[in-house]
């Protein structure tokens, strides 16, 4: 009697919310950012990291764009303010601003102070290899030398496959091996070897407990599904942009 | 030194431990997959969180009931001449200081969320091609981990009261009462989706003070069993009347001038001393084994009673 009796009560909790949940558009933000944004002003802080967001004025790159169609489709403005990404995560976490960009990639770290959205890209990185007549990658990685950009994330997983790791500075040496995205790699014109050796999960941020908001970030950025041919165009456009660099 | 003879269960009862096991292995591996289904779906929520902890540690009853029956039936031995009928007491103590601890320290952290005005986030999740609010994956996670404890919890608990399976009985009872902290869960998780942050973590401090009671009053049962405190049925809180039945019985016995009777609990079972004055020493050795005899037959929970002849003034 006293199971049914619970069983029911849930039932009915639930029930009554779920009546109340729809009327009132669910969930709803804790600080009612998406009311405010919407026909209002959406501040973006930015940290150049090329081809997610680039630097210029007005600001270019795949972030900021998918930041301007999220802005247009709420009929909103946009306001961009440069800064640090430590700078910026700051005040999201105080809620001055709604959306930081820059090629932010998902981490424990960031997840205690602001809310991610779910990675919207997973991009492999691995070897590149020129394309020379009839040269196929080698079939795997040790002792082989490969190039990458002083400001990496590779060396570690490249040491423990062996590979010798030769940082670059400035634009990337032709015609040796190179490490980066895959798709950087593809748009240099080079043969992607079979190695995933980090996977790159992009997010934007956006402030804790801003639900209606997150989601509907979330949904714009779940939408998007051209994405392979927004880097391709971006890295044309941008040809310095090293893809990912974010810390 | 003098070893116990080894304590065996009526047939009837051996079937139902039986049966009793094989509950609790289906228990355990459906509380398993309670704590994966859960863990997909905790989130940021620190309700969800307190609710998951909770279900980690209902596995311990079902752990500790399925280590203890395939051990305590041990034969007694020299080295342990009273057997390891006790074990149930101490996997008892054990799991309800755990829950005192984890309640506690649940609490603590729920409370830091409330003061430190943390506001909790919930997303959104790509499910089978469409965008869902987390949120109802939670509740649906949620009514997964109420449903099925009530159900076995049921079930759990006329087995557990049949074999007088304390540790099991107060596991049913537990679950019994569970669908309260997945009922505070799911409000917690749905008053964050209305823009209430601190839905989450009151919700989550309702659960650690469910979660400290819980623990209490397994800790204080097994306190009491380990004092060896006048022995109780299994589903009762009155003492049982067993002793005064026992004495009733000796004194009946025509050679009998008076007898008292002491009892205490160990584990499943019920050991104790009686007292007996007789009218004479005529024949005494030979009465005593008799009424022994008598005793430990008297109900199937009795494993060793032990006859003492005190002289002539009564027993106190």
């Amino acid at each position: 009697m006293v199971t049914h009796g619970a069983r029911r009560l849930l039932w009915l909790a639930c029930l009554a919310l779920l009546l109340v949940g729809p009327g009132c558009r669910y969930p709803r933000d804790v600080e009612g950012t998406l009311d405010r944004v919407r026909g209002g002003v959406l501040h973006v802080g930015v940290t150049e990291n090329p081809p997610w967001v680039v630097r210029g004025d007005p600001p270019a790159g795949v972030e900021v764009d998918l930041a301007r169609e999220i802005a247009a489709a709420l009929d909103a403005r946009v306001r961009w303010h440069w800064g640090a990404q430590s700078e910026l995560i700051a005040a999201l976490e105080q809620r001055q601003i709604d959306l930081v960009i820059g090629g932010l990639r998902d981490n424990p770290a960031l997840t205690k102070q602001v809310a991610l959205t779910k990675p919207y890209a997973k991009l492999p990185a691995g070897v590149g290899f020129p394309a020379g007549a009839g040269k196929a990658p080698p079939d795997n990685l040790d002792g082989q030398t490969v190039h990458v950009p002083r400001v990496n994330h590779l060396a570690d997983p490249l040491h423990d496959e062996g590979a010798r790791v030769v940082p670059f500075d400035g634009p990337p040496p032709t015609g040796q091996a190179l490490g980066g995205a895959h798709w950087w790699l593809r748009a240099r014109g080079l043969t992607v070897g079979p190695w995933v050796l980090r996977t790159e999960r992009h997010v934007m941020a956006v402030p804790k407990g801003e639900n209606a908001w997150l989601a509907l970030v979330q949904r714009h950025l779940n939408g998007v599904d051209d994405l392979p041919a927004r880097l391709a165009d971006a890295s044309r456009a941008y040809p310095d942009g090293q893809g990912g660099e974010s810390q | 030194m003098k070893v116990r003879a080894a304590y065996r269960l009526p047939d009837d009862k051996h079937r139902a431990i039986e049966r009793l096991v094989r509950l609790e292995w289906l228990n355990l591996v459906l509380r398993i997959s309670i704590v994966a289904v859960m863990y997909f779906a905790l989130g940021n929520s620190q309700a969800m969180k307190a609710g998951w902890y909770e279900d980690i540690l209902s596995l311990l009853p079902a752990i500790m009931f399925l280590l203890v029956v395939r051990f305590r039936d041990r034969t007694p031995n020299e080295r342990y001449p009273y057997g390891y009928q006790r074990l149930t007491i101490i996997a008892f103590l054990a799991a309800s200081v755990a829950l005192l601890m984890m309640g506690g320290f649940l609490l603590v952290d729920s409370l830091i969320k409330l003061v430190s005005m943390e506001h909790p986030t919930i997303g959104v999740i790509e499910l089978f091609g469409h965008s869902i609010w987390m949120g109802w994956v939670m509740i649906a996670a949620l009514a997964y981990s109420v449903v099925i404890p009530l159900t076995l919890g049921f079930f759990q608990e006329r087995l557990a009261e049949q074999v007088h399976e304390k540790t099991v009985y107060a596991d049913a009872k537990m679950s019994k009462a569970d669908w309260m902290t997945g009922l505070a869960a799911a409000i917690g998780v749905l008053g964050v989706g209305a823009g209430w942050w601190w839905a989450d973590a009151l919700a989550g401090a309702l659960i650690s003070l469910d979660i400290i009671s819980d623990g209490f009053k397994n800790l204080r049962e097994a306190v009491g069993d380990t004092l060896d405190r006048h022995p109780r049925f299994t589903a009762k809180t009155e003492p049982s009347p067993l002793p005064e039945e026992l004495a009733a019985r000796l004194r009946a016995m025509p050679w009998v001038k008076h007898a008292e009777v002491r009892l205490r609990e160990e584990g499943h079972v019920f050991s104790g001393e009686a007292f007996v004055v007789p009218h004479s020493d005529d024949n005494l050795t030979h009465n005593i084994a008799e009424a022994t005899r008598a005793l430990n037959h008297h109900d199937w929970r009795l494993y060793e009673i032990v006859i003492t002849p005190l002289p002539g003034v009564g027993p106190r």
